[in-house]
């Protein structure tokens, strides 16, 4: 029950706002999805068949997402991201039906709450329900994307489950794909273990290059590290839990015909 | 009591070399002018026919561009790699999981092989003894693939040698819980038991691919609906999706004489007409009504528990969560139904020739260009279902039918195992079978068959992909196409009103979270309304919120007498 204990504090009445704000409590669900498994999804036939001015009512249409934040769990990324891009659409993708609708009624609430705010508007971040695994071709168009975020993947730790895990040499190429030459994929856990399969495996795929965290920051990007490394609800446990994470950064670089 | 004989599941004529026969898993070689049996895996030393009988039914046959190799895949993973000259065994190897379809590349010195869980490796044409860890291929698989011993498997020696089949069948079982071959390397990925080299992977059950005919792209096509182009060799760069089937794609063709073309078809009512390179589709050709009368074979759909070695990922669909158990009990109640499942394309002198799974007709249809509208698909039925057809070099069709099938299963052989058509300049295509002469023919029909059991004949299970391909979330609703295709079908927002109707079933603990939901949800309304901006009505149009409000006012409604109490018992602090 520690979990209607934390949640208490959340409500600080002083705060009119924070009552818009749902609760996680209300939304919780089993930590694991089976990415396998025939979900009953509801998916864009192609990239051309999404109507994003419904996703992001108070930005120019023609707009497309610019970021997109893989299993984002109950939003943090996105939803930190999105003053830091007033000007970027930013699609977050979660499996698990109940997370995704927490974070789309947060994102309904910040919108409302901060309506007319000219940098944290959040008419910029929206959410899907989705298997990424299979059906990120379906929502961008090839080099659409400038950044990638996998923060705090499911570990799968079995090895009979690797393959479930988001990162693998067969996917690699399908987010090779989505992102534009010189995107950046953001890689960030506290499994050791995951870390390790997750660089190796990006390091070993021909599209991809490292780039420290040094460099982002040099290229501006600190706001956006800083932001994986804390914005989301799994980073944040990490730290109250003293754990460590794991950071690890590519950039999609172009290959010759062989 | 009369006996069967195999169906012919493959046929393959090229000028110049035998006709290749393929029937449960013997294959036969035949002169094409005589007819005469050359060589005959009948014939095959015993070792060899051991190993046939094991790998079960040949499911995939192909032959390189010199006619020197033929590559088998049947229902275990091995591949066998035969001299056509002879028909000499000259190989077979265990690959990491179980194959599905295969090709050579132009020059025949490498095989492509894509396997059930949408990996596809390439090997080279011979396995290289250097870096095979036993100097056999399936001496070493078995070494790798964890299958506990004292099954009954044979862990030693080259070549396999006695087992009898229904030990064969046992010894599947364990597969299903095989590890990726790589005990305790944490970090190994797609790793080949037999020095494979991974060229790309789908999340998906891959239904087919082909090699373009200049070999620099592969195009792979899945359950989900997807059609990836990708470089060949390279297949980490993907060039193109072409992405608007809304069913799963198990036959793709690139007619010779159009290279940039590609057709495919699947479980949707229309074949499907792109410009594969950018992904751009050219149009549609619908076949489902003209198509629909002659599928025979009906399926029931898939329950959860008939889940066995048809699919790997059982193990995972047990531990899936509670959430579609209600929906997959509602489709056990269904009653078979028809699944269309395009089967094979081709091209000939301008038409497209197509078949469909468990259907027994063959379909033709003109080619379309941008001038023609016409797309009207002529059938020629033959009363029992087509298992393959293929086009002779002097442009007869040769086309094989399960003749042994019969609505209630396997009956009494009845009916001719090939027919020869001809399609006619004006599209239409004409039974030749009895009008002309054909040594090949006569022998096929007669002496070629090969005798099986009750037993094999079971195996056989051509129709298996009606079952595996369709989704197993709803029911097919191949008949209903949403041809107002520029509006979104979805976008993928969770309406979630599924779960609440469990929720509400089960009692009173959903509907807590539910009103608790719906609190956050109606203060957002209200805030909104307080605001009365003009700017925020915009917001009441998006699905993103819309959607939602309906799903919650669902539930409010179905729980209604419980707001109250929720309210008070669920948060006091928030009343």
């Amino acid at each position: 029950m520690g979990k209607r204990k934390r949640a208490a504090p959340e409500q600080t009445p002083q705060d009119e706002d924070q009552k818009l704000l749902p609760q996680k409590r209300f939304y919780r669900q089993r930590a694991h999805a089976n990415p396998f498994s025939d979900h009953t999804l509801d998916y864009p036939k192609s990239p051309q068949h999404i109507d994003w001015q419904a996703h992001y009512p108070g930005v120019d249409p023609g707009k497309k997402p610019e970021y997109a934040d893989i299993g984002c769990g109950f939003g943090g990324l996105s939803i930190a991201l999105a003053p830091l891009f007033p000007d970027s659409l930013i699609l977050g993708m979660e499996i698990r039906v109940q997370v995704s609708q927490y974070v789309k009624d947060r994102i309904t609430a910040l919108r409302t709450a901060n309506t007319g705010d000219p940098k944290a508007h959040y008419q910029n971040v929206s959410i899907v329900r989705a298997n990424a695994m299979k059906f990120l071709p379906n929502y961008f168009e090839k080099a659409s994307l400038s950044a990638l975020f996998f923060l705090f993947p499911d570990p799968h730790f079995k090895v009979r489950k690797h393959k479930a895990r988001i990162i693998s040499p067969t996917l690699l190429a399908e987010y090779a794909f989505v992102l534009r030459p010189g995107g950046i994929v953001y890689t960030i856990t506290d499994v050791k273990d995951l870390h390790d399969w997750m660089r190796t495996h990006l390091e070993n795929f021909p599209l991809f290059e490292p780039v420290s965290e040094e460099e982002l920051r040099v290229e501006g990007k600190g706001e956006v590290v800083d932001a994986v490394y804390t914005s989301t609800e799994e980073g944040k446990k990490v730290e109250r839990n003293n754990g460590e994470k794991w950071l690890a950064c590519f950039r999609r670089i172009e290959v010759p015909r062989v | 009591m009369s006996p069967h004989f195999f169906p012919y599941s493959h046929l393959k004529f090229r000028s110049g070399i035998p006709v290749i026969a393929v029937s449960g898993h013997h294959i036969q070689l035949l002169d094409p002018a005589t007819g005469t049996v050359l060589f005959s895996t009948l014939n095959s030393p015993p070792n060899v026919q051991e190993s046939l009988k094991r790998s079960g039914p040949i499911r995939c046959a192909v032959l390189d561009n010199s006619n020197t190799h033929l590559a088998t895949l049947a229902d275990d993973k091995k591949l066998k790699v035969w001299k056509l000259d002879g028909l000499e065994l000259l190989h077979e190897r265990e690959l990491p999981k179980r194959p599905t379809s295969a090709t050579f590349t132009a020059d025949g010195q490498t095989i492509v092989a894509a396997d059930k869980f949408g990996d596809v490796f390439s090997y080279s044409l011979h396995p290289t003894p250097g870096t095979e860890p036993q100097g056999s291929a399936s001496g070493s698989s078995l070494q790798n693939d964890g299958t506990p011993s004292g099954e009954g498997d044979t862990g030693n020696g080259a070549t396999p040698v006695a087992e009898t089949s229904s030990k064969k069948r046992k010894s599947k079982k364990p597969k299903i819980h095989e590890n990726p071959p790589a005990p305790r390397n944490s970090l190994a990925s797609h790793v080949s038991t037999s020095n494979g080299t991974l060229v790309l992977g789908h999340t998906s059950l891959l239904a087919c691919f082909l090699l373009t005919p200049d070999n620099k792209y592969i195009i792979t096509a899945d359950r989900d609906e997807h059609i990836r182009v990708s470089w060949y060799p390279q297949g980490y760069c993907i060039e193109s999706f072409c992405l608007g089937h809304t069913q799963f794609v198990s036959a793709i063709h690139i007619p010779s004489d159009r290279p940039d073309t590609l057709i495919s078809g699947g479980g949707d009512a229309e074949l499907k007409v792109w410009n594969w390179l950018t992904g751009k589709q050219k149009l549609d050709i619908p076949i489902l009504d003209s198509v629909k009368p002659y599928i025979l074979v009906k399926v029931k759909p898939y329950k959860r528990s008939a889940f066995t070695s048809a699919s790997k990922e059982s193990a995972d669909r047990s531990t899936e969560g509670a959430e579609d158990q209600e929906f997959v009990q509602a489709i056990d109640a269904d009653e078979s139904q028809t699944v269309l499942a395009v089967q094979k394309i081709r091209t000939l002198s301008n038409h497209l020739l197509f078949t469909v799974t468990g259907g027994s007709a063959l379909f033709s249809v003109p080619f379309p260009d941008d001038t023609t509208t016409n797309h009207s698909v002529y059938p020629i039925d033959f009363g029992k279902p087509v298992l393959d057809f293929t086009i002779a070099p002097d442009q007869r069709i040769w086309v094989t039918l399960d003749s042994n099938w019969t609505e209630d299963g396997v009956g009494p052989p009845e009916g001719k195992a090939i027919q020869l058509v001809e399609l006619s300049d004006d599209g239409k295509l004409l039974n030749v079978s009895s009008t002309s002469s054909s040594p090949v023919l006569e022998a096929l029909q007669k002496k070629c068959l090969v005798e099986a059991s009750v037993e094999e004949l079971s195996k056989l299970e051509f129709y298996a992909s009606l079952k595996s391909l369709p989704k197993n979330t709803g029911e097919y609703d191949g008949d209903e196409e949403d041809s107002g295709s520029v509006t979104p079908r979805a976008t993928g927002i969770p309406t979630n009103i599924k779960t609440n109707t469990r929720k509400h079933l089960q009692g009173t603990g959903g509907g807590k979270k539910e009103q608790g939901k719906l609190k956050s949800q109606k203060a957002v309304a209200e805030k909104k309304r307080k605001l009365g901006d003009q700017s925020l009505d915009r917001d009441d149009d998006m699905n993103l919120h819309s959607d939602n409000l309906d799903a919650s006012n669902a539930g409010q409604l179905r729980s209604g007498d419980l707001l109250v109490k929720d309210d008070v018992e669920g948060d006091p602090m928030l009343s």
